[in-house]
């Protein structure tokens, strides 16, 4: 028997103003900086073309055929990572879409796993296990998922797939039996493919490990509509039979949810083409659906995947490493700024500005500082809501440079605070007060 | 005849930052919103009419350098991305920067005031 693990993931960034549009002088409250920086009117028209498009139809697509099947042995199984950032802005602005993915998680053939809060790099901050601002978003992202979807997520993925032996043991640590990660060549010497399960090295962890199989995925989120392809036109019939040749144990295929309706149009058939792949794929007495758990526990490893640290792997680029977020100056330089100044905000003690700071934590928007001008590079400016990764630059330089700032001057105003002065001070200080007044 | 020069126009954006261990300036080069080099300069006002003058590196290459250091170079960060990066303890006092830049044969100058 084999397994298909279908895994979506979704996710929407907050996007910023381009920079030229930032002026962020004389500002020095987390509102006016939040309502100076981020791009509200887009994000909400980007948030409503892109449910067109993709969420409503799809959801309602996958919320079918769950049903379709829902009586029959083997059913139809889905799972998603739905992003905090994501999820927030669901619930400010369509609810309903919130409405579909909870029927989703209560029929039972939906999995939803766990991630980063704010879909960031924080994985990379701290050293061996002890990685706090990354296992807080992770934490917050539980929560999130269990308040609103009411499930409690058993599997994890990182943000876009970054994955490393550290990271697999900070995730395992923190309670995971089963994350996600790339199945890239490099990673799976000799017999090794992307059709079983790993764990690390063992003296490193037990977690066990699911390896995107690239190719398979890439056909439908890339190459769906691509006429060069020698596959071209991709029908459910001629998939599933590519799907029924697997000789290992377990097939998945994760991809972008936005495959569907966004970067393949519904002119291009995908929609009909998802439609009709359960029946076709079920036709194979040999194969089912299942979820990442499911697949975890039903199948044993068969082997290690050694990762280092220095060798991180993700899904992005041809690379399919860490370097479409971290791989110029401009983008180490904001990495670096990200965590230096996340201590001078969270020492400001400000909640609004913790929640800024996490915000412009999210991978998106190093992604958009990205200068490979090969292929990627055009998959990089497709995603841009700017016109040059300098521009993307330049924003992020003047929204953190005025986080700091104001920061500072929070901490500065609560050391003159009247509210915790010296113990016998007769009167509180009038500057003090001021400052606070003025925020 | 109209020169050729009058469709250049350089916009120059600084952005100077005191933290607690450097001071840094991000200087961005425009010509008509699109990312220019030009060849700058960066002098600080010091108290009592000193200044420090801060030039591009020799090579100028893209690079970036981390805040350990203590030279006098302008780093180029990118194409129009400029960046200056001291732990120079004399620099702290500054109240102005003056950042002036060579483009398509004319001088361009812009003042900021230190936050």
């Amino acid at each position: 028997m084999s397994s298909i693990c279908f895994y979506f993931q979704v996710h929407q960034p907050w996007r910023l103003k381009p920079g030229h549009a930032i002026n962020t002088s004389g500002i020095k409250t987390a509102q006016r900086l939040e309502e100076t920086i981020f791009d509200s009117g887009k994000n909400q028209e980007i948030l409503k073309k892109v449910a067109t498009k993709c969420y409503y139809p799809a959801t309602k697509t996958l919320l079918g055929l769950i049903d379709e099947f829902k009586g029959e042995k083997r059913k139809f199984k889905v799972s998603y990572s739905l992003s905090g950032v994501f999820l927030d802005a669901l619930e400010k602005f369509d609810p309903n879409l919130l409405d579909l993915f909870k029927q989703i998680a209560k029929s039972k053939c939906g999995e939803f796993l766990n991630e980063t809060y704010y879909h960031s790099l924080s994985s990379f901050w701290g050293t061996g296990t002890d990685r706090p601002e990354f296992r807080e978003q992770v934490k917050m992202h539980q929560e999130c998922i269990k308040s609103l979807l009411g499930y409690k997520a058993k599997a994890f993925r990182n943000t876009e797939l970054l994955y490393n032996n550290l990271i697999a043991k900070t995730v395992e640590d923190m309670g995971y039996k089963v994350m996600l990660a790339e199945g890239i060549e490099r990673v799976l010497e000799g017999w090794k493919s992307p059709e079983y399960i790993y764990t690390p090295p063992e003296n490193i962890s037990k977690i066990k490990v699911l390896l995107r199989n690239y190719r398979l995925s890439d056909d439908v989120s890339y190459r769906f509509s691509a006429r060069w392809s020698s596959a071209w036109p991709l029908t459910a019939d001629k998939y599933a039979a590519w799907l029924s040749a697997c000789q290992g144990e377990t097939l998945n295929l994760f991809m972008d949810y936005e495959t569907f309706g966004e970067h393949q149009w519904e002119d291009t058939g995908i929609f009909n083409f998802i439609r009709h792949l359960p029946r076709e794929v079920l036709k194979y007495p040999h194969i089912d659906f299942a979820t990442p758990s499911e697949v975890a526990q039903r199948y044993p490893a068969r082997g290690t995947i050694d990762v280092h640290e220095y060798a991180t792997i993700s899904w992005a680029d041809l690379e399919r490493d860490a370097s479409a977020w971290l791989g110029n100056s401009m983008q180490r330089f904001v990495f670096s700024e990200l965590e230096r100044i996340g201590k001078i905000v969270r020492q400001s003690g400000d909640p609004e500005l913790i929640r800024i700071w996490r915000l412009l934590q999210t991978s998106d928007h190093l992604y958009y500082c990205c200068t490979k001008y090969w292929a990627d590079g055009d998959v990089h400016k497709y995603f841009s809501p700017y016109g040059t990764p300098q521009n993307a630059f330049e924003g992020l330089v003047k929204s953190l440079t005025q986080l700091e700032y104001i920061a500072k001057l929070k901490i500065k105003s609560a050391s003159k605070s009247p509210l915790i002065r010296e113990p016998g001070l007769a009167a509180p200080a009038i500057e003090g007060i001021g400052d606070l007044i003025n925020g | 005849m109209a020169n050729a020069n009058m469709f250049f126009m350089l916009e120059i954006q600084v952005i100077p930052q005191i933290t607690k261990k450097f001071f840094r300036v991000v200087i961005f080069l425009k010509d008509h919103g699109i990312d220019a080099d030009a060849d700058i300069s960066a002098t600080f006002i010091l108290p009592h009419n000193k200044e420090i003058i801060f030039l591009p590196t020799p090579d100028k290459k893209i690079n970036y350098v981390y805040p350990e250091s203590t030279s006098r170079f302008i780093h180029r960060i990118e194409r129009g991305i400029y960046m200056i990066q001291s732990k120079n303890k004399a620099i702290f006092l500054a109240k102005k920067i003056i950042v002036n830049a060579k483009y398509e044969g004319k001088v361009y100058k812009k003042d900021a005031s230190i936050q």
